[in-house]
C-alpha cells in the first residue's frame, strides 16, 4: 500500500523484499502494535520509506530483538529519527514537557488544553509532536484529543531500563510533580463565581451546566480542578523540588473557595475530601 | 561562611538550580525551584506546616458544609465561610471580600466557634429514629424502623437505601464488604450490598441479643443462653454453644474462636470443634466488649451486681493471639490474665477501639477514654450531647449514634481534656425583648443579654426551677418565665432581675394564658364548658374574678392571644372566618379589694400577624427569605428543633445547639 501511495519514489519491486518481511515479522513477535507503528513510521510523507525501513532492519536479524525488546528498538528508532538533527537541550526540555504531560494525563487532552495546562504555545506542541505521528495520534483539529496509539509507548518512556537515552526518558515521579504544579497554577487562577451565576442559584436550576463550565473554564482548567491531587499523590516527596511544590500547593490553597465552587458545579464535590486527604498524606510523607 | 544574607541566598539559588538541572528538570522548573528555596529562606516560612493547616481547614469546611455547597456552589460564600470558625484561615482571609461584595446575608454571627472542634459531620435522619449503626472502612450503615441507609465513609454521602421487612436491631458488615447481616428480633438476614436484595433468612429459637460475623460463620447470641452458628458459604447450621444465662454480647477473636459474654461469665469457644476453650468470671454484669487485635486485648465494660451506680471495665490481655488447637492446654493456662479492672463512675456504652485508645460513651458524662498504652482513663473534651448513646469506630474517627442523627468525630476527640459536664443548655426563650433565658439540664436558669450575648449573673438560689420544664412554657411579656409542670409553678424575671417568686395553680387544659407585665396576675382563657376569662393572683394563687364570654360569638373564631398593654388592661385577640377582632378588658380593684373585669368594645384586629423577613424551613435546616430562596444553611448540630430550641428576635435567629452553646445569627435587611 505504501509502495502504491509513494509511486513517485523509485521503490524496488517487490518492496519490501520477502527476507525483509520475514525479519520484520520475527522482530514484531506477533505484536500488532509493532506492525502498526512500523507502518506509520515508514509511511511518513516527509521521508523516504525505504530509508526508514532500513533503519529498523539492521537489527532485525539479531535474535535478541524479540517481544518487548523489538518494540523498544522501534520506539527508540522513532525518537532518534524524530530528533536526529537536534542538539539544543531546550528542545529536549520541551519534548519532555509535552510528552510527559501527554503520557501521564489521567484523561486525554487536546492540543489547546495541553497548551493551557503546560503553559506552552500550541505551535510548540505541534512542532514537538510533528515527527511522532507513528506513536501518537495528533489530530489536525487542535480541539480534538491527542491519543497515544498503544500503552506500550508510555511504558517504554517511563522505564529507564527500556528507554536508555536520558534525553527521552520520562521520569514519572518528576513529571507528575510538574503536572501537579501546572494544575495548581491553573486552579489558583480561578476567580469567584466563574460561571457568573446569580446568587443562591441551585446547581440543578442552572441549565446546561456542563457546557457552561466548558465555555467559561475550558478543558484544561476543568482537568486541573479534577486531577491536581492525583498528580500530587505521585509526585516526589523529597529532593530539590519539594519547597517549589509545597509553595505551589500553599498558594493554590489560599484560593480554595473557587475550586470548591467548581467542584460543586461539576457535581464532583465529594472528590474534594479525598483530594485533601491525598494532599495531607503527601505532606506527611514529605521529608 | 557568607559575608551577607544575600550571598547565602545567591549560593542556595545556584546550588538548587544546579541540582535541579542535574535531575533533568527543565530550565524553567529549575529556576522556579531555586526561587521557592530562597523565598523559604528569606521569609523563614515553614511551607509544609502552613500547607497542612490550610489543607485541614479546607477539608473541614468542605466536610462540614458539604450539604449546602453540593446544592448551590456559591453557598461556600453565602454560608460556609461566614459560619466557619473564627480562627480558620479561610474565614479570616475571605470574609472581608464576602462582606465587601455582599455575598452573604449573615451580618453578625455571635457565638461562632473559634476552632473546628472534633465534629466532622452530622447525618440527620429526622423525622426517623435510629435503631442501630455500624461502620466499615468503606461505609457507615444506619438503620431506622423500616430501612437501612448506607453512606460513603469518606464523603458521608448517602449511597444506598435498603427497605427491610422488620426492624433492624444490629448490623454487621461482611469482611469483604459484599454482604450485610441484620439482626431482627427472632431472625438474622443476609443482604447483597450490590443489589440491595435479601439473600437468606436465618430464624432463631429465641430473641437475638447480638450477632457477629467472621469470614466463614454468622453467630447469633440469644436471650435463652444459646449461640447459634451458620456457615455462610455452605448455608448449614453449625454446632451450637449453650451458656447458662442469656447471652449479652459475642465477639469473634479469630475465624473459629468466639468470645461469648453472659451477665458475669466470659466463655471462649471454638466453633469448629464445638468445644469451650475457656471460662472466666468477670466483675459485674457484662455490658459490651471488643477485641483489640493489635494489642491482643479483650476489652469490656460491666456493671457491678451491687448496682451502686458504678460500672467497671475489664481488660483481659490475650497472650497468644494466634489460637492454635495444638496449644489448647497451654492456651487454657496462659491465654488470659486479668491485667486491670478499672472502676468508673456512670453508665458506659460498649467499648470502641479508636487508634490506640478505647472509647466509651457515657449518656451522662460524654466521651470517656481509656488509653491502652498507659492502661488508664483519660478525660475528654465536652463534645457529645447527652443523647449520644452508641458509637463505633471508622478508620481513625468515631461515629456516634444519637436518637435521630449519626455524628462523625475526628480522632481529635481522643485528646485528653476537661471532662464533659452534665450541665448543658436544653431550652432558650426570649425574655422581655432584651434578654434570653437559658434553661440548663440541671434546671438552673441563665440569663443572657440579647445584644451582647453576655451572661448576667444571679444568685443560684433564685434561678433554680422547681421541676422540669414541660410544654409551652415561656412568656415574652416583659420578663415573665413560667413553668408548667404538674405543680404548675411560675417564676418571674424582669429586665434580667429576678422578681419575688410568684406561683399559681392552673388547670392543665388551660388553652390560653397571659401574664401582666409585673406578673401581679395571670389571665387564663377557658373555652369549655363555656368561654370565660379568669384573673388569678400570682401571689396567693386565688382566682380573683371569672368573666363568662357569652356575647363574643367565639364559636365563629378562635382566641389566639392575650396581650397586656399595662398591668391592668389587656386584649383578647380572636381570629376566624369573618371574625377578626381584639376585645379590650380592664381589671379594676375597689377599695374593699373587690376585683372586676370589664369588657370594652371589640375593635378590628389592629394588625395581621407580623411576618418575619426570614424564616426557617420545616426541618430547621435552611433560612429562607420571602421568595423562599435558600439563604443560609444551619448545621444540624447548631440548632435544636422544637420548642425552646430557637426563636427569632427581629432579624436575629437565636438558637441553642447540641453543644449547649447559644448562637445568634443576625441577618441583613432582606433587600440584600
Amino acid at each position: 500500500m505504501i509502495a502504491k501511495q509513494r509511486s513517485d519514489l523509485d521503490l524496488p519491486n517487490p518492496w519490501p523484499h520477502d527476507d525483509e518481511i520475514m525479519a520484520l515479522t520475527k522482530k514484531s513477535s506477533g505484536l500488532f502494535i509493532f506492525a502498526s507503528t512500523l507502518a506509520r513510521f515508514i509511511e511518513s510523507e516527509h521521508h523516504d520509506p525505504n530509508e526508514r525501513l532500513q533503519l529498523v532492519l539492521p537489527e532485525a536479524s539479531g535474535t535478541t530483538h524479540e517481544g518487548r525488546a523489538g518494540i523498544d528498538s522501534l520506539y527508540s528508532q522513532v525518537l532518534l529519527q524524530a530528533y536526529s538533527s537536534v542538539d539544543e537541550p531546550e528542545v529536549f526540555d520541551s519534548l519532555k514537557r509535552v510528552l510527559g504531560a501527554i503520557i501521564l494525563a489521567f484523561n486525554p487532552l487536546s492540543q489547546r488544553e495541553l497548551s493551557v495546562l503546560i503553559g506552552a504555545p500550541t505551535s510548540l506542541i505541534s512542532t514537538t509532536l510533528r515527527h511522532l505521528h507513528s506513536v501518537i495520534l495528533v489530530p489536525a483539529n487542535k480541539s480534538n484529543k491527542i491519543r497515544i496509539f498503544h500503552k506500550s509507548f508510555p511504558d517504554y518512556l517511563q522505564d529507564p531500563q527500556r528507554c536508555t537515552d536520558p534525553r527521552f526518558h520520562i521520569n514519572p515521579t518528576i513529571n507528575h510533580g510538574n503536572m501537579a504544579i501546572n494544575c495548581l497554577r491553573l486552579v489558583k487562577r480561578l476567580k469567584r463565581n466563574p460561571c457568573s451565576l446569580p446568587p443562591y442559584q441551585a446547581n440543578q436550576d442552572t441549565p446546561n451546566l456542563p457546557q457552561l463550565l466548558e465555555d467559561k473554564l475550558g478543558g484544561a482548567v476543568r482537568y486541573a480542578c479534577s486531577y491536581w491531587a492525583q498528580h500530587l499523590r505521585l509526585s516526589p516527596t523529597s529532593g530539590t523540588c519539594i519547597n517549589w511544590v509545597i509553595l505551589s500547593v500553599t498558594r493554590m490553597l489560599e484560593g480554595t473557595p473557587p475550586w470548591i465552587e467548581v467542584m460543586s458545579l461539576e457535581n464532583h464535590l465529594e472528590e474534594v475530601i479525598p483530594s485533601m486527604n491525598c494532599l495531607l498524606d503527601w505532606l506527611d510523607k514529605v521529608s | 561562611m557568607f559575608a551577607t544574607g544575600a550571598e547565602a541566598h545567591a549560593s542556595t539559588m545556584a546550588k538548587v538550580y544546579a541540582e535541579a538541572r542535574a535531575n533533568n528538570y527543565t530550565f524553567a522548573e529549575a529556576k522556579a525551584m531555586a526561587y521557592a528555596e530562597t523565598k523559604a529562606m528569606e521569609t523563614h516560612t515553614d511551607y509544609k506546616a502552613s500547607a497542612k493547616a490550610l489543607a485541614t481547614d479546607c477539608l473541614r469546611l468542605s466536610m462540614h458544609f458539604f450539604h449546602p455547597i453540593q446544592q448551590c456552589a456559591q453557598q461556600v460564600y453565602h454560608t460556609a465561610i461566614p459560619l466557619s470558625p473564627t480562627s480558620s484561615w479561610l474565614h479570616k482571609s475571605w470574609l472581608p471580600s464576602i462582606i465587601d461584595n455582599q455575598l452573604s446575608c449573615v451580618a453578625v454571627f455571635s457565638g461562632a466557634p473559634n476552632t473546628w472542634g472534633s465534629l466532622l459531620r452530622t447525618i440527620d435522619v429526622r423525622p426517623s429514629q435510629l435503631t442501630c449503626i455500624a461502620t466499615s472502612a468503606q461505609r457507615i450503615i444506619s438503620a431506622c424502623k423500616d430501612n437501612v441507609n448506607i453512606y460513603d465513609a469518606v464523603t458521608f454521602v448517602l449511597r444506598q437505601s435498603i427497605s427491610t421487612p422488620e426492624t433492624v436491631t444490629k448490623i454487621q458488615d461482611s469482611p469483604d464488604g459484599s454482604i450485610l447481616f441484620f439482626a431482627h428480633t427472632f431472625s438474622a438476614t443476609m443482604w447483597d450490598v450490590q443489589t440491595g436484595g435479601l439473600i437468606h433468612t436465618f430464624p432463631t429459637q429465641s430473641k437475638i441479643n447480638d450477632i457477629a460475623i467472621s469470614t466463614t460463620h454468622i453467630a447469633c447470641g440469644t436471650s435463652n443462653g444459646s449461640v447459634e452458628f451458620w456457615n455462610i458459604d455452605a448455608g448449614g447450621l453449625g454446632r451450637g454453644f449453650r451458656a447458662g444465662n442469656p447471652v449479652i454480647t459475642i465477639h469473634w477473636l479469630s475465624f473459629q474462636e468466639l468470645a461469648v459474654a453472659t451477665q458475669s461469665v466470659l466463655y471462649i469457644c471454638n466453633v469448629t470443634i464445638g468445644e469451650t476453650l475457656g471460662r472466666f468470671a468477670v466483675p459485674g454484669h457484662v455490658w459490651g466488649m471488643v477485641y483489640l487485635e493489635y494489642r491482643t486485648f479483650l476489652v469490656g465494660t460491666s456493671q457491678p451486681s451491687s448496682g451502686a451506680g458504678q460500672e467497671e471495665s475489664f481488660f483481659i490481655r490475650c497472650q497468644q493471639p494466634e489460637l492454635q488447637l495444638s496449644e489448647l492446654n497451654l492456651f487454657r493456662k496462659r491465654f488470659m490474665e486479668l491485667v486491670r479492672s478499672s472502676v468508673h463512675t456512670g453508665q458506659l456504652s460498649n467499648p470502641i477501639p479508636v487508634a490506640d485508645k478505647v472509647v466509651c460513651i457515657s449518656p451522662t458524662n460524654g466521651v470517656q477514654l481509656f488509653d491502652t498504652r498507659s492502661n488508664d482513663w483519660a478525660k475528654s473534651p465536652p463534645l457529645l450531647g447527652a443523647a449520644a448513646s452508641v458509637a463505633v469506630s471508622l478508620n481513625r474517627n468515631l461515629v456516634v449514634q444519637t436518637k435521630d442523627s449519626v455524628q462523625i468525630f475526628s480522632v481529635d476527640v481522643l485528646k485528653s481534656g476537661k471532662i464533659y459536664s452534665d450541665v448543658h443548655l436544653s431550652h432558650i426563650y426570649p425574655l422581655g425583648g432584651d434578654h434570653i433565658i437559658c434553661i440548663q439540664s440541671t434546671r438552673h436558669l441563665t440569663l443572657l443579654e440579647l445584644g451582647t450575648m453576655q451572661e448576667l449573673h444571679h444568685d443560684d438560689n433564685t434561678s433554680l426551677l422547681r421541676s422540669s420544664l414541660t410544654g409551652q412554657s415561656a412568656s415574652a411579656h416583659d420578663g415573665l418565665v413560667a413553668e408548667f409542670g404538674v405543680s404548675a409553678i411560675m417564676q418571674a424575671w424582669q429586665s434580667g432581675i429576678p422578681l419575688p417568686e410568684r406561683a399559681s395553680v392552673l388547670n392543665e387544659d388551660t388553652p390560653l394564658r397571659g401574664w401582666s407585665p409585673e406578673s401581679t396576675w395571670m389571665v387564663a382563657f377557658y373555652n369549655l364548658p363555656q368561654p370565660e376569662l379568669c384573673v388569678i393572683d400570682t401571689k396567693t394563687r386565688i382566682t380573683l374574678v371569672n368573666l363568662p364570654l357569652e356575647d363574643t360569638n367565639l364559636g365563629m373564631g378562635e382566641a389566639y392571644d392575650i396581650t397586656f398593654n399595662s398591668e391592668t388592661s389587656f386584649y383578647l385577640k380572636i381570629d376566624g372566618p369573618g371574625w377578626h377582632v381584639q376585645i379590650p378588658y380592664n381589671i379594676t380593684v375597689s377599695p374593699s379589694e373587690h376585683y372586676t373585669l370589664t369588657q370594652g368594645k371589640p375593635a378590628p384586629l389592629s394588625e395581621p400577624q407580623p411576618t418575619l423577613p426570614y424564616s426557617l424551613d420545616a426541618n430547621c435546616e435552611w433560612v429562607l427569605d420571602a421568595k423562599s430562596r435558600k439563604i443560609c444553611w444551619i448545621s444540624p448540630g447548631d440548632i435544636r428543633r422544637g420548642d425552646g430550641g430557637h426563636f427569632w428576635a427581629g432579624l436575629s435567629l437565636v438558637m441553642v445547639g447540641d453543644d449547649g452553646v447559644v448562637k445568634k445569627l443576625t441577618f441583613k435587611e432582606p433587600d440584600c
